[in-house]
């Protein structure tokens, strides 16, 4: 009997395999401990790569040959673990932490900084999401900090690029989920500009990206499917509101037009909801307009139905449902019922907190499966949409005040207080995103 | 989890690799997909002897404490996963190993495909991680630091710069 259960290492081999913790490079070939390189191996088993077993991922090593050289003499990621198991353990690790693992060693450093690690974290559903709040201070300067939900604590962050530390009237948005974009805008020495650069929550730098086809600062923009679209907005030395239009594709690496809009706009507000990109902002002879741009057939179709003629700012969509702020500080939600054509439904969190320019709410976010709020003082409130409960008498936890003031530690109030300068007054968000890592 | 083979078998014996015998009760032994997968291929070959199963790379203490955990799991396995109890007892249970003994858990766990066992022990150590300064995650885990202090320096303040 004993033999029979010998006789099938790869049987349970295979089994193995069927539920791997996590994917690895690294060879689990026992099969003889002399074939420690390529050209081992080769010796005896003629054409073979390192692994000669074949019920092993076979790809694995075909390109990595030196990574696997690599991988020989270096120090295991946690000593006494194999590196696949090591690799499970530390992609557990919240990621509030992660800055202090990129200091332990090399190896760390680099594992904490590549797409392997958190792509690991996303299959397994253990991603992260953080706020990020860009805002300008009193003395005009773009400065930005991250709000870990889980932890409720504000995170330092490298600056912004020199070029965009001034600029106003630029875009922000998120492609991948952990890249955020900062595009166009107008700076005071070189005016309106084409250019683009990302930041990497997973390698917490910023880095170069392909420019528009078209300076432009003010303009409009929206990510559907994972591609960028910016459209209208004014370009210093023109006279008129742009009429242009274009997109970006992280996959091909590049900017290319599409349709034009039907008149030029400046656009003050935008969404994208059923599929679709609305926009709404100020024509060239600064009346109010709006226009639905359709990917699908790329077309742009001008609107006047409900939803934009009393539509405010900010706003989003989540689970396919259009938010919108309804009083200034964020106190109350109205939703658009597209049944009637209006935005008669509403969330109201019964607890009005004033109407200063610090108390404004600056943005609305899903995160987490909620609606998150975001004042311009740094407050932040939850707002549990989903719940069937809309009634905050009967379910006080579908408003949650996560970062308001007085809900904060000691340590985070000072953060606070020093990030949102002390009166509150002049600073402002300009732009809110969440990123996953 | 039933096999509906006719030859279906209640024990196992399983055997460590310094040559101890385990008499596993089936559904103890279920916990563990590796033991189940030789206990079903053998009742697909219908046999009606007692399987012994040899496990060459955990050994007798290590393999008492998989068993254990597959025993009190096994209590379980008809209940909801999420109970608190069990959640209770699994904590327990690995607080009192040492960072060897974890190793070694850990590394049974995954050669006998127990999941949940394995999934319990990376989320303790990446907990054990969380709470560390970078000096007692070096010490304790016995990790080099081979950065130059320019290195260690430039990463501390990564912060501070937009390119680099």
């Amino acid at each position: 009997m004993e033999r029979a259960a010998e006789e099938s290492p790869n049987a349970q081999r295979g089994f193995r395999l069927q539920a791997p913790l996590v994917d690895s490079v690294s060879c689990y070939c026992k099969v003889d401990a002399s074939l420690k390189t390529v050209v081992g191996a080769r010796k005896f088993v003629p054409g073979s790569k390192i692994c000669i077993q074949p019920d092993i991922n076979p790809r694995a090593h075909k390109t990595k040959n030196s990574r696997r050289e690599r991988n020989r003499v270096q120090a295991p990621l946690l000593p006494g673990l194999p590196d696949d198991l090591a690799i499970a353990c530390l992609i557990r690790v919240p990621r509030v932490e992660h800055r202090k693992l990129r200091l332990v060693c090399k190896r760390w450093h680099r594992l904490l900084s590549g797409n392997f690690y958190y792509s690991l974290r996303k299959n397994l559903g253990i991603a992260e999401e953080w706020v990020y709040v860009m805002k300008r201070d009193r003395d005009g300067k773009i400065s930005w900090h991250a709000f870990d939900p889980t932890y409720q604590v504000w995170q330092p962050l490298p600056p912004v690029p020199v070029e965009y530390s001034e600029a106003r009237g630029f875009g922000c948005a998120v492609l991948s989920g952990c890249h955020l974009y900062l595009f166009g805008g107008e700076t005071p020495l070189r005016g309106s500009t084409r250019r683009v650069v990302f930041y990497s929550a997973r390698t917490n730098k910023w880095h170069p990206a392909p420019s528009m086809l078209r300076r432009r600062h003010c303009f409009g923009s929206c990510v559907i499917d994972n591609c960028l679209y910016v459209a209208g907005g004014e370009c210093e030395g023109i006279q008129q509101a742009l009429r242009s239009a274009e997109v970006y594709d992280p996959n091909r690496n590049r900017w290319s037009f599409i349709t034009d809009m039907s008149t030029g706009m400046v656009p003050f507000i935008g969404v994208v909801y059923s599929g679709k990109w609305y926009l709404k902002g100020l024509g060239s002879h600064r009346q109010v307009m709006s226009e639905a741009y359709d990917p699908e057939n790329n077309t742009w179709n001008p609107v006047n139905d409900g939803m934009v003629t009393s539509w405010r700012n900010p706003s989003t969509t989540m689970n396919g449902q259009l938010y919108s702020i309804d009083c200034r500080d964020g106190c109350k939600l109205r939703v658009y019922d597209e049944a009637t054509d209006s935005w008669n439904k509403s969330i109201d969190s019964n607890l009005h907190l004033g109407s200063s320019r610090a108390l404004e709410a600056a943005a609305l976010i899903p995160l987490n499966g909620k609606l998150c709020i975001i004042r311009n003082n740094m407050s932040i409130s939850l707002v549990d949409v989903s719940s069937p409960d809309k009634h905050v008498e009967s379910n006080p936890h579908l408003w949650e005040n996560v970062g308001g003031r007085g809900h904060f530690r000691t340590m985070v109030t000072n953060l606070l207080s020093s990030i949102a300068g002390r009166s509150g007054l002049k600073s402002h968000i300009v732009h809110c995103q969440v990123l996953q890592a | 989890m039933a096999s509906s083979s006719s030859s279906s078998l209640s024990r196992v014996v399983v055997k460590s690799s310094d040559n101890n015998l385990f008499v596993v009760n089936k559904k103890v032994a279920s916990q563990s997909q590796l033991l189940k997968q030789c206990i079903d291929n053998m009742e697909e070959k219908g046999t009606n002897d007692v399987i012994l199963i040899p496990l060459s790379n955990v050994t007798s203490n290590i393999l008492t404490l998989v068993l254990e955990y597959c025993e009190k799991h096994a209590d379980f396995a008809d209940d909801d996963n999420n109970n608190q109890e069990l959640k209770q007892w699994d904590h327990e249970f690995l607080k009192k190993f040492d960072y060897a003994t974890l190793n070694s858990l850990t590394m049974a766990a995954d050669y006998m495909v127990t999941k949940s066992l394995l999934n319990l022990c990376c989320q303790f150590i990446a907990d054990s991680i969380k709470d560390l300064t970078v000096q007692q995650i070096r010490q304790i885990f016995d990790i080099k630091n081979d950065f130059t202090p320019q290195e260690e320096a430039d990463i501390k303040n990564e912060n501070a710069w937009a390119f680099r």
